[in-house]
């Protein structure tokens, strides 16, 4: 992956795939599409409200016409673009250049990377404009139209070298040399940084200059003043504190980015609410007056329930004191007829006695023995009544 | 393999370099298109109990949008496990690695172990498909043996 191999060359087209990208930042989940699990590329949400990047659900949907999440019915038509909150969030993201293995070393928004590759990036494949074949851009000569694949001489060793190869060599050739800043020495190009940068001569600051120390001089007296120099005892622990602080701040302009991006997605919810807020206000009004309305209805609904219960009530009082009558009076019917049928029994016994008497002391005119038969006949019938209500007598007790 | 899948391997490969589920392991993986992993099933099922089990997957360029092709494999300490749904050749039949409506590309490596382990923990019995033995020597061969030939040189 890391060798720049010839098919490892982007092509500098348009049609580079952003899902491949490598974010130097931690991203967080949400902003990731759940198929590449990469930062969303043109996000798009389904009418089950999930998100994906363009690709990654078209792709999908051509092989399962499902929402990959819930796997709910879902079609090409049924999805549309997600807010742009969502899709600047994540353009804003810093990537590195996709020509990153190449050599390319720019860091930058990912909104910007089709931009960096058409106009600036070095290692994009251009066409040689002598002869055609393949180059990274760098090595174009700038607008020169010769060919770069051409041997020249050097301009200090007079080896001859490809252009395209030109650079290298210069970096490397003995015989291009220069002289030291500090101290004047001469030496090849390719160690005079090296020669620099530990040159005696070379004007340094003090180790401590990062944390206040104002001293600088030759290289060579650096050592002398460090041991005198008061803060090189105090330098890791301001130097902890400096990183410490750092870090925060870091921290801090994280939590202030996520903070930003949430409160707009809030605003935008706010914006839709506080519209349906008022289309709603005025139904809410009348849905109230109705509940109030019917709310009244129901209380004097109740009342005359309760009243009607109370009737009803008084209702079934009577009616229970208008059974027990009843009965009372059947019983008491009962009684009469007893007594009746005793009554007429005495009459019987009271007509014998006295027609034994007028038997025994002269007979009466009037026949006694009608007057028998009458009796009889009324204590038969006497007796029958007497039947007819044993059963209700019985039934009570 | 396509940048786009084996971009996304990478990510999965991170995450698990992170932790993964219990009793699920990474093994190796020759290559990103071939991963191996282990599993163990958690509960004390005795069909299973005390035994580590391995998978194979394989991906295809089309990953996630295809189901990758994943298999037990005999290994040294590893058997195929009983299941009415596994085939003595290592085949699975599970409706998640069916490419079409079982397979979801939101399913990863992690979460189809996870899916198998729960296969196994939930399994009473200790029995092979039906018509196993003529399956594998049909299908199994060409599909087991093939592949380790001339998937891994060094052999
Ligand atoms: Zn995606
Ligand atoms: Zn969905
Ligand atoms: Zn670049
Ligand atoms: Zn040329
Ligand atoms: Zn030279
Ligand atoms: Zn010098
Ligand atoms: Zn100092």
């Amino acid at each position: 992956m890391s060798s720049p191999d010839a098919a490892a060359i982007r092509p500098s087209s348009h049609s580079f795939d952003l899902r491949s990208l490598t974010y130097i930042t931690h991203v967080d989940d949400n902003l990731c599409c759940p198929i590449c699990q990469s930062p969303l590329v043109d996000p798009f949400t389904t009418s089950c409200r999930h998100t994906f990047c363009l690709a990654c659900i078209t792709d999908a949907l051509k092989v399962s016409k499902s929402c990959p999440v819930d796997r709910s019915p879902l079609d090409t038509a049924d999805i549309k673009m997600a807010p742009v909150v969502l899709a600047n969030l994540v353009n804003d993201l810093t990537v590195l250049c996709p020509n990153h293995a190449l050599g390319c070393s720019a860091t930058l928004s990912r909104g910007n990377v089709e931009g960096h590759l058409k106009e600036d990036c070095q290692y994009v494949t251009v066409d040689c404009p002598g002869c055609g074949e393949k180059i990274m851009r760098k090595d174009r000569q700038g607008d020169s139209e010769d060919c770069v694949h051409v041997e020249e001489a050097c301009r200090y060793c007079s080896e001859k070298h490809r252009k395209l190869d030109m650079k290298s060599h210069e970096a490397v050739c003995s015989a291009f040399t220069s002289s030291c800043r500090h101290c004047g020495i001469e030496c090849p190009l390719s160690k005079i940084l090296a020669h620099e940068a530990t040159c005696d001569e070379a004007i340094v600051n003090c180790d401590s200059a990062s944390v206040g120390c104002p001293w600088h001089g030759p290289r060579k007296e650096s050592t002398t003043h460090s041991v005198s120099c008061p803060l090189t005892h105090l330098r890791p622990l301001l130097e902890e504190h400096n990183s410490r602080i750092a870090n925060l701040e870091r921290e801090n302009k994280l939590l202030r980015r996520r903070l930003e991006a949430s409160l707009t997605a809030r605003a935008q919810t706010d914006i839709i609410q506080s519209n349906t807020t008022t289309a709603l206000d005025n139904q809410t009004l009348r849905v109230l007056t109705e509940q109030e309305r019917i709310r009244s209805d129901m209380e004097r609904l109740y009342v005359s329930m309760q009243e009607l219960d109370m009737k009803q009530n008084t209702l079934a009082m009577f009616m229970g004191e208008n059974m027990r009558t009843q009965e009372e009076v059947a019983m008491i019917g009962a009684a009469v007829n007893n007594l009746q049928t005793q009554l007429h029994g005495l009459q019987l016994l009271t007509i014998r006695r006295q027609g034994m008497d007028q038997n025994g002391a002269g007979n009466r005119s009037d026949g006694p023995s009608s007057q028998v038969k009458r009796a009889a006949e009324n204590g038969v019938l006497g007796r029958a009544g007497r039947e007819c209500f044993s059963d209700m007598f019985e039934t009570r007790d | 393999m396509s940048t786009f899948a084996a971009k996304r391997l990478q990510k999965e490969m991170a995450k698990i370099h992170q932790g993964l589920a219990p009793g699920i392991f990474f093994v190796n993986s020759p290559n990103l298109q071939h991963w191996q992993m282990d599993i163990q099933v958690l509960d004390s099922n005795p069909l299973y109990a005390g035994k580590t089990f391995r998978l194979n997957f394989r991906f295809s360029n089309n990953y996630p949008i295809e189901a990758p092709e994943v298999t037990f494999i005999r290994a040294p300490d590893r058997e195929i496990p009983m299941h009415p749904h596994i085939y003595s050749n290592g085949i699975i039949c599970l409706d998640l690695l069916s490419s079409g409506n079982g397979w979801s590309p939101v399913q990863s490596v992690e979460s189809v172990c996870m899916s198998i382990q729960s296969m196994l923990t939930g399994n009473t019995k200790n029995e092979r498909p039906e018509g196993d033995e003529a399956f594998v020597l049909r299908e199994g061969r060409s599909v087991r043996d093939i592949r380790f030939v001339y998937d891994d040189p060094t052999v």
